[in-house]
This record gives structure tokens, C-alpha cells and sequence, in this order.
């Protein structure tokens, strides 16, 4: 028995309305034959059977809107049936080479981000109410079918199992070039793209994007004359220049920085970052430990995680960590949900999660807002120290600069220690310079004190 | 970068004939077979009512419709009623949009190609918050309406006026919007944009948005392909 769902049309679509049934109850249906029509704002589509039998039963008539995820009918099943039953056609295949939802904009990396504009950011919708809730997502390890190429091929992290969900990628197919044969995070995203991607990439999928960014009247087409080149601006670009601006417009930007010790940290990553990427498959960066100890620090001082709403303050006690994370199209945040719950390692293998789909432009709607708090890494690109635009409504975005050898005194002498600047642009309107300060000296010892070792589990 | 294909008639085409031919090549597409395509073309007057259609949308009787020279259609794409007409220039991309489509994407898409290119005359123009579409202020430039076969291959697109006769519209109260008025890039410019001049610079903005590049132009409208084979 194969049950039919409304598929989804899209990351920023939550709903659709039946056209049509094309086929009636106890009728028979063979696999990817067309079996309904959709509609969808102003695009309609008829969808493929996920499954050959007989359609036993019809749960939606013709006309009802209901959310992505409802089951609409069930096939009593002949054996033929689509690799995945997530849903008709909604289930993985190649990558979507398209961008998620309207990106989160943020400045150049360095300048900090903004995802989501003071107020008007709108998240996902749930479901309608009354519609049936959209099924669990299927578990990773069942859409996925584990290799059986010996015990040690065996070992795949999350990270790969989740990779390979949503890519649609059949592990016993990839060719693992980690230790022992393991499969990577590289191997199934190669995997991934190995066929030629069919859909258009140029724009970004900004669905429900505000219209503010209008394509000024361009003299020319893109053409090169008296050395300049008159392009116009990229969509993505535009929305991070309306909110880097209005975020300057509506708060009270004062800003500060403290030097950290990072010798603690640095040793330790030096001493696990070989056994940390064999297991996880991912590079173990300071970013992690430097989100531990800012979540931390926000749960000290949760006004530095509190948001100015009219003439009321919302104080969070939990902390969605926003994550400027940079691409080819600009910048983009997705949030941690939750940071506060999980030890050095979820985050570390959270944020890896994120990057990484942010980068395929793989983001879901709903991880690009809510976010309480945002941390931009200029690092690696050689930044000694930055002054972050706040991500509205935030109340405060911290940089993360280039850790690096320095010298520096340490009990009347001069030793050779792993420094970094982190600093912090605050609103003045809800923060002074003196909780400013405690919280940054709080980050500052957290990473200069903890023992993070034993969160690594190495 | 991919290569595409390009066909943009020299003469008006008969709604039917590109309505056929665009679901041939999306058949096509289907099978995996040919490339992606933008059609560009001109029909003569003709009303085309989507799905969501109301018939109260229709202002003029059907009578009215057929004496005044055009024809009504009811076809199978997404959106409301409209009008295709000599001056506007239409565009079917019969694009396969992958197995995982980002269906509102492409309506964006095909939004910007169509914001650039007016941006390239001189005309600024922008989306709705809450239509789909490319509008002037409150009036509407672009009607677009996609369908998706298989919920994959992309038919049917938009439809830019350029020296449209604006009279035409009093039909229909486009896109069942109540109210909404149409206007035209000649209107705006102040001077006139044919879609001749429009064609190419709204080919050369879709290869940019959809990243392909389209070899060369086919004038010629490939009516062997819709005859279908003898026996």
C-alpha cells in the first residue's frame, strides 16, 4: 500500500490545491503515469504516480488546498514502486541546483549579516490547521540504503546519511575515498552532481521576497565602455544592500572587542583534528568551539540575546545562533536552532550542516529566520578585526576574526601564543558598554578556560 | 554553460499551433530529449483563460469576442484570463526544471528576465508583493502564467506588452484582479518599443538568468514537427 502525497513544488511552496483527478477510485494507475493536477499560486502541474496498482481510495477532493506532505490517496501497491515513497515525486533525486527561498542577506563577509528584515521576515507557514500533518521525514537510514562493503565501509557518519537523503544518493553506489574505503561528505556530493544538472541556477529562488529591490534602469546591457562595466545589480545583492542599510537606520550601533588566548583551543584542535575528520568527515574548525562559548555567554547575559519590539523587550532565553556563511551569490545566515541544547560536537556538526547546504543553496526557508543571535567568521579570509552590521532584530552580532601566532605577555614575559580578536557590534538602544564588555570578557573565558575535549568524544 | 534553442517566428503564430507545438517539445523534454527552449512570438488576438479562471472575468460576451476578430481559448496553465495580441511579445520556455522543481522559482525567473530587459530600454519596472507578474506601479507590463508537465518540464510563460493595443484588455478584467489596469513599455518609455526591438534583448537576459546560451535563432516556425505521421 503506497500512500500519495501532495508533493512539494519547491522549497517556498506549502501548499497546493487539486485541479483534477485523472484517475478514479479502482482504476488501476502504472508508475509515473499522471494521476492528478496541482495547482500552485500561478503554476500548475499534473503529478506522476509514485507507485503502479489500483487506487483504493482518493482522501481529497478536487478543489481542497492542503498543505505539502498530506496524504491525498493510497494505491494498493503490484510490487512496482517509485525508490522513494516520501511522497509523489517529492522525494530525492538529483540536487535542486537552485537556491532555497529568498537567501538571508548579509553584508560582504566581514561586515556581518542580516537574515531577515526587522520584522517582515515571514517563516515558513505550518500547515494549515485541520489539514493533516505532513509526515515525519522519512528517517535518513531508510531512503538510504547502507552499503554492506565490510564492517569499516560501514561507518557513515550523520552527516553523509543525511547528505545522501537528500541528494537521493544510493550509498551502495559510491565509491568511498575516506580511511578503509569510508564514504565521505565529498564522495556523495560528488555523487550528487554527477548527472547534469537540468535546472537553471542564475537567480536565486526569492519567492515571497519583498519587491524592494527593484532592477534600476540600466543604461546599457552589460557591456564594457571607458573601462566600466554597467551591470545590474544581482538580486541577492540588492536585498543584503536594504538590509544592511536598515538595520544602520534603526539601531544604535556602538561596538567593542576583546583579544582571546586561543592557545587552549588551538592545542586541542591541533592535537584531534585528524580523528575528528576521519570520523565526521568534516574539518574541525575554531568556529564551533567559538559558538560553544558564545551561546554560553548569551545564556549569562541574555540581554545580549533580547530584541527591541515597540516599547517591549524580548529577552530569549535559548539561542538560535545565526551563522554568516558566504557564497558565490553573497552572504547568507542560517540558524543553529537551538545552539543552546547541543554540546561543542552538535554544533560543530550543525554548523558543517548548515555551510554546506547554504553553499549548495540547499537551505530550507525555515533555517534562515528565528534567528536570536549572529556570529560571522571573516577569519579565513585574513580579517584581523571587524565591525559587523547587526542582523535585524537582533540586538547584537559578534566577529570572529583570524586566529593567529602573536606574541603577547604572560606573567611578565613574552610568549608565543595563538591570539584572535573577537568583537562586537551592540545596540546601544538595549545594551551599554559595560554588559557589552562582561560579555565579551565571559566569551573570553570560556575559551580560554574550558576543557573542551571531553564534548569531542575522541 | 548549456546550450539552448532559440525559435522566434518571424510571422504571428496561431494560438493552437504554438499551444501544440510547445507540448510536443515538452514531451520531448520529458524523454530527455532536445534542449531547453525559449520560444518568442507574436499570436494574433486571442483570449486564453487558465484554470482558475472565473467566468465573470469575461467582460465581453464570447460573441462579442469573436466579432471584434480574436478567439478564446481554455487552456491548461496555471493563472487567470488574458490576452495575447499583435504587439505583445510572448515567450514559452519549455524548460525541464529537474525532479525536485523549484516551481516558484521559475516564475521569478522569468520575472527577472523580463525586469532586465525592460531595465535595458530604459524602463523601470518591478514584482508584486502579492501578484505574480511585472508591473509599473500598480499597472500590469507581464502577465505570467506557467504550467509544469510531470511536474517537471515548464510550458507556457509570460507575455510583455510592448506596443500592445491596451483596448483589447477591456474584455477581461486581467487576472481576475478586479480593477488592475495593464499598460505597455511604449507607454512608459514615451516612445515606441516594438517586439522587434524587445525580442533580442529578452533572449540575451534569459540566457543570463537561466545560464545557457542559445547558438543561433530559428525564424522559422517548425510546423513539420506538429504533422503528425501518415499511417
Amino acid at each position: 500500500m503506497t500512500s500519495v502525497k501532495m508533493p512539494q513544488l519547491g522549497e517556498t511552496v506549502v501548499e497546493g490545491t487539486i485541479l483534477k483527478w485523472l484517475k478514479a477510485e479502482g482504476e488501476t494507475v502504472e508508475l509515473d503515469e499522471p494521476l492528478f493536477e496541482i495547482s500552485t499560486d500561478k503554476v500548475d502541474t499534473e503529478v506522476p504516480s509514485v507507485a503502479s496498482g489500483t487506487l483504493t481510495k482518493i482522501l481529497v477532493p478536487e478543489g481542497s488546498t492542503v498543505s505539502v506532505g498530506t496524504e491525498l490517496a493510497v494505491i494498493e501497491g503490484d510490487g512496482a514502486e517509485a525508490p522513494t515513497a516520501e511522497g509523489a515525486g517529492a522525494g530525492p533525486a538529483e540536487p535542486p541546483s537552485q537556491p532555497a527561498a529568498a537567501p538571508a542577506e548579509a553584508a560582504p563577509a566581514g561586515v556581518g549579516g542580516d537574515a531577515g528584515s526587522g520584522g517582515s521576515s515571514a517563516p515558513a507557514p505550518a500547515p494549515a490547521e485541520g489539514a493533516p500533518t505532513p509526515s515525519p521525514m522519512t528517517s535518513a537510514a531508510q531512503a538510504a540504503p547502507l552499503p554492506d562493503r565490510g564492517p569499516r565501509s560501514q561507518i557513515l557518519s550523520p552527516l553523509v546519511r543525511r547528505l545522501a537523503a537528500e541528494h537521493g544518493v544510493d550509498l551502495s553506489t559510491v565509491q568511498g575515498t575516506g580511511t578503509g574505503g569510508r564514504i565521505t561528505k565529498n564522495d556523495v556530493l560528488a555523487a550528487a552532481s554527477a548527472p547534469a544538472a537540468t535546472a537553471p541556477t542564475a537567480v536565486p529562488a526569492a519567492a515571497g521576497a519583498p519587491a524592494a529591490f527593484q532592477a534600476a534602469p540600466v543604461p546599457a546591457p552589460a557591456a564594457v565602455a571607458g573601462g566600466e562595466e554597467v551591470v545590474p545589480v544581482p538580486r541577492v545583492r540588492g536585498l543584503i544592500a536594504e538590509h544592511m542599510k536598515r538595520s544602520l537606520e534603526v539601531s544604535a550601533r556602538a561596538w567593542n572587542a576583546v583579544e582571546v588566548n586561543m592557545e587552549n583551543v588551538a592545542r586541542l584542535r591541533e592535537r584531534l583534528k585528524d580523528a575528528f575528520k576521519a570520523r565526521e568527515g568534516f574539518s574541525l574548525t575554531y568556529m564551533p568551539f567559538v559558538t560553544r562559548a558564545v551561546t554560553e555567554a548569551l545564556l549569562a547575559y541574555p540581554m545580549v540575546n533580547s530584541e527591541l519590539r515597540g516599547d517591549q523587550i524580548a529577552v530569549k532565553h535559548y539561542v538560535n545562533m545565526g551563522i554568516a556563511v558566504s557564497y558565490d551569490e553573497g552572504l547568507i545566515v542560517p540558524v543553529l536552532k537551538g545552539a543552546d541544547t547541543m554540546n561543542l560536537l552538535g554544533i560543530a556538526r550543525g554548523i558543517n550542516d548548515l555551510a554546506t547546504r547554504a553553499r549548495a543553496k540547499a537551505l530550507n526557508p525555515d533555517e534562515i529566520h528565528g534567528g536570536t543571535f549572529t556570529i560571522t567568521n571573516p577569519g579565513p579570509f585574513g580579517s584581523l578585526i571587524s565591525v559587523p552590521i547587526i542582523n535585524q532584530p537582533e540586538s547584537a552580532i559578534l566577529g570572529f576574526d583570524t586566529v593567529e601566532k602573536r606574541p603577547v605577555v604572560i606573567d611578565d614575559a613574552i610568549a608565543i601564543r595563538h591570539m584572535v580578536y573577537l568583537s562586537l557590534s551592540w545596540d546601544h538602544r538595549l545594551i551599554d558598554g559595560a554588559l557589552a564588555s562582561q560579555f565579551l570578557s565571559r566569551v573570553k573565558q570560556n575559551l580560554e578556560t574550558w576543557d573542551f575535549a571531553e564534548d569531542l568524544a575522541l | 554553460m548549456r546550450s539552448g534553442r532559440l525559435i522566434r517566428p518571424a510571422g504571428p503564430i496561431p494560438y493552437a499551433d504554438a499551444n501544440a507545438f510547445m507540448h510536443e517539445l515538452a514531451e520531448a523534454r520529458l524523454r530527455g530529449e532536445g534542449q531547453d527552449t525559449l520560444i518568442l512570438l507574436e499570436h494574433p488576438p486571442v483570449y486564453t483563460a487558465g484554470r482558475t479562471s472565473k467566468d465573470n472575468h469575461v467582460v465581453w460576451t464570447e460573441e462579442q469576442i469573436r466579432r471584434a476578430g480574436a478567439e478564446l481559448h481554455f487552456i491548461d496553465r496555471g493563472g487567470s484570463l488574458t490576452f495575447h495580441g499583435p504587439g505583445q511579445l510572448v515567450g514559452y520556455p519549455i524548460v525541464d526544471l529537474g525532479s525536485r522543481p523549484e516551481a516558484l522559482a521559475h516564475v521569478r525567473r522569468l520575472e527577472e528576465v523580463v525586469i532586465r530587459a525592460a531595465a535595458d530600454v530604459g524602463v523601470s519596472l518591478h514584482r508584486s508583493d502579492v501578484q505574480t507578474g511585472v508591473w509599473s506601479g500598480g499597472l500590469k507590463v507581464c502577465a505570467i502564467g506557467v504550467r509544469l508537465m510531470r511536474m517537471r518540464v515548464s510550458l507556457h510563460g509570460f507575455a510583455l506588452n510592448c506596443t500592445t493595443d491596451l483596448s483589447w484588455f477591456d474584455a477581461i478584467v486581467p487576472c481576475g484582479l478586479g480593477h488592475t489596469g495593464v499598460t505597455s513599455l511604449s507607454e512608459l518609455a514615451g516612445r515606441e518599443v516594438t517586439v522587434d526591438e524587445m525580442a533580442p534583448i529578452v533572449a540575451r537576459r534569459f540566457e543570463e538568468v537561466f545560464d545557457l546560451r542559445f547558438e543561433r535563432e530559428e525564424r522559422a516556425w517548425p510546423t513539420a514537427a506538429l504533422t503528425p505521421a501518415a499511417g
